[in-house]
Order: C-alpha cells, then sequence, then structure tokens
C-alpha cells in the first residue's frame, strides 16, 4: 500500500466512524470509570470489613488527615493521569506537595502530643500486614478501571501514565480504607498505607507499559 | 509555521466534524513536512532514509487511529510532533529488536514494487509466514475485498487493530517478498 492510497483509505473510514461519541471530554470517562470502580471497593469494605472502632466518637485526627491526603493525592493525580493520557502531556508533580504535606502535618501533630516511648508501638500496630495488604487489593479494581479509561487515549509516556493512574487507584483506596482501620495512628498509616500506594503504583507502570501502548 | 498551524488546525475541525476533504488535505500536508525533515529525525532514531514512507504510513496511521485525543482548543503542532516522536521510537525499537539489516548495504538488491494484494500462489505461501492476526485480516481485506467495519466484526477486533494488522502485515510481505527474490 502506498502512502496515497492509505491517506485515502483513512478518510473513507472517516465519514463511517462517529468521532465526534468519542471526542467528549476525556475526563468524564476517566471520572466515571474510577468513581464506578471506587464504589466497588466501598462496597467491599462496608460489606465485608468491620467499620473502624474509632469512627463511633466522630472522625478523630488520623482519620481526618489520611482521609484528607488521600483524596488530594487522589485529585491531584487524577489531573496528571489524564494529562499525560494526551500525546503531547507532560508530568505534572507539584500537586504531590498537597498530601505530602498533610500527611507530615498530621505526623507532626502526632508526634508532639504522644510520648516517643508510644511511637515503636504506633507504627507496628496489631496488623501491619493486613493493611498493607487491603490497601492493595482494594486499589486493584479502580486501577483496572483507570487503565480500561486510558486505552481510549495516546499516552506517549504509557509507563508514567500508569502509575499516575497507581497513584490515583491508591489515594482513593486509602482514603475509603479510613473507615475500616482499627488502628489509630498515623504513623502507621505513613509506614503501611503510603507503601501500599506506592506498591499499585508500581503495578499500575507495570501494567501500562502492556496495556496502554499504541 | 504559524500558517501552517493554522492550517492544520482547521482542517483537523473539519476532519473531526466530517470533511474527508479536508482530513486528505491535512494527512498530505503532514506527509509532506515530514518528508521535507524526515532524513535529520531518522538518522536520530538510527534509521535509514529508505524508512521514510514506512514510518509516514505508520504516523498517518496514528494520527488516524488517535485523532479524538487532539483538542480543538489546543494547537496542533505539538499534538502532531508528540505523536511522530512516539512513532519512530516505536519504529526504531521494532526494527531493532527484529535486527534487521538496512537494504542500502545491500547496494545489487533495488527495492521492488509494494506488493499488490493480487494474492498468486507464491502470495500465499509468503502469507503463510505472517502472524496468525495479520494473516486473516490481509486475507479478509485483501483477498476477500471485506471492509474493513465486516472485517474487525468477523475477527472479533477493533477497527483500529484491523488497521494496524493489515499494516503490518503488508509490510512484512513485501520485507519478505524482497528477501526471496534477492
Amino acid at each position: 500500500m502506498n502512502t496515497q492510497q492509505l491517506i485515502h483509505t483513512l478518510a473513507s473510514d472517516l465519514q463511517t466512524e462517529t468521532v465526534a461519541a468519542r471526542a467528549r471530554p476525556r475526563w468524564s470517562r476517566l471520572a466515571i470509570l474510577t468513581g464506578l470502580a471506587s464504589l466497588v471497593s466501598l462496597a467491599a469494605i462496608v460489606l465485608l470489613l468491620a467499620p473502624s472502632p474509632h469512627l463511633a466518637h466522630g472522625p478523630g485526627a488520623t482519620i481526618g488527615f489520611s482521609a484528607l491526603a488521600g483524596a488530594t493525592l487522589a485529585a491531584g493525580a487524577f489531573w496528571a493521569t489524564l494529562r499525560l493520557s494526551y500525546p503531547e502531556g507532560r508530568l505534572g508533580l507539584w500537586w504531590l506537595l498537597l498530601p505530602l504535606g498533610i500527611l507530615l502535618l498530621g505526623l507532626g501533630l502526632e508526634m508532639s502530643r504522644t510520648p516517643s516511648s508510644s511511637w515503636s508501638a504506633r507504627l507496628w500496630g496489631d496488623s501491619p500486614g493486613a493493611c498493607f495488604l487491603c490497601v492493595t487489593a482494594l486499589s486493584l479494581p479502580i486501577l483496572v478501571a483507570a487503565l480500561v479509561a486510558l486505552r481510549d487515549g495516546a499516552p506517549t509516556h504509557p509507563r508514567l501514565c500508569g502509575a499516575m493512574a497507581g497513584l490515583l487507584a491508591g489515594g482513593i483506596a486509602a482514603a475509603l480504607y479510613t473507615l475500616h482501620c482499627p488502628e489509630n495512628s498515623l504513623l502507621f498509616v505513613a509506614s503501611w498505607h503510603v507503601p501500599a500506594v506506592l506498591t499499585v503504583t508500581f503495578l499500575g507502570a507495570l501494567a501500562a507499559g502492556r496495556w496502554l501502548r499504541w | 509555521m504559524q500558517d501552517r498551524e493554522q492550517q492544520w488546525a482547521a482542517d483537523m475541525r473539519a476532519a473531526q466534524a466530517g470533511s474527508g476533504e479536508a482530513y486528505i488535505h491535512l494527512l498530505e500536508s503532514v506527509s509532506t513536512s515530514f518528508r521535507q525533515f524526515a532524513a535529520l529525525d531518522l538518522r536520530r532514531f538510527g534509521l535509514q532514509p529508505s524508512d521514510v514512507e514506512d514510518v509516514l504510513q505508520e504516523i498517518l496511521l496514528a494520527i488516524h487511529l488517535k485523532r479524538h485525543t487532539w483538542r480543538t482548543d489546543h494547537p496542533f503542532a505539538p499534538w502532531l510532533r508528540a505523536i511522530i516522536r512516539h512513532k519512530l521510537v516505536d519504529f526504531a525499537r521494532r526494527r531493532h529488536r527484529r535486527g534487521e539489516l538496512p537494504l542500502e548495504d545491500f547496494p545489487d538488491i533495488h527495492p521492488v514494487a509494494p506488493v499488490e494484494p493480487s494474492f498468486s500462489a507464491p502470495l500465499r505461501h509468503l502469507l503463510g509466514h505472517l502472524p496468525r492476526r495479520q494473516r486473516q485480516v490481509v486475507e479478509e481485506l485483501g483477498l476477500g475485498g471485506a471492509s474493513v467495519a465486516d472485517t474487525a466484526m468477523k475477527l472479533k477486533m477493533s477497527r483500529s487493530a484491523v488497521y494496524v494488522a493489515f499494516h503490518r502485515g503488508l509490510a512484512a510481505l513485501s520485507a519478505r517478498f524482497e528477501r526471496d527474490r534477492s
């Protein structure tokens, strides 16, 4: 097939395909799919896991800070993922300062209010492995949904785009997981939830390297 | 430069609204401009000057398959440049993985006309060497004369996948055809 023929074939295909339908704002697709998957994760938490004992007296500092950090992480990562889903999109990371700042602020507050002798017990908690696995597992449906939405895009840095989708999924899952997490310390959150989010980020990059190629 | 950007953007907007004419104009203009500067780009990615049409076709295909990712309120040139770069990298990676030797190293081999899908016995034999998907698509589209939409439905592939398989299949066929003749 010579180039001229190809151009005419593509042009004749133009008429038969409804671009208008695919050209709707891309954020809506990503938002809808990740939103639906988040509901799946939320349902899993509500139906399968016991509610956090700390919720009984209203959300305390731990839940407040970690939910806020997770939510801002997800919001920033959503923006970064969307940006990278366009061919000319570049990576922006300044927004990471927000969730990091929130987490560090909460950590500082907690450590200033608790005796240093209790830090080790707070950091390890009672269920480090379970929480790590839960946050990772709850992120997976959201990550898959985000990657499905992104297949329609054209990321020229698929791994980075997948990593951002991983942060998005991890942020949502970490925020939702506060509804269950039996631990009441940000030291615990920083040492177990954060690595879980990073694991999902890595998985996202790995999967996107295969799935998002075009 | 500025004129070209505006022309491209206008053509693409018209194309997205369904104008085949504007689309052909756009793709031809992009081809001309790519050929102009291709030598430098190809060398930078370790490709040969003879690769220009193959790479260009991959780029045109990518523009077509991803045209919905251009936002009408954004400049067209950066979008295009990103796609061109991506396809150059992709092409170079595939080329180097296959360990193909550039034709230039064999001055006695002259490039032959691209294979027309007329499918004589030797071509049928060549078809056997293609990966299954590519073979099926080339058979359906080229031999059977089916439309892209029908082929996509029959093979349960997306239209984009059919395009890509057809294009790569033909490219592989013509490469093998040349090798067998030499």
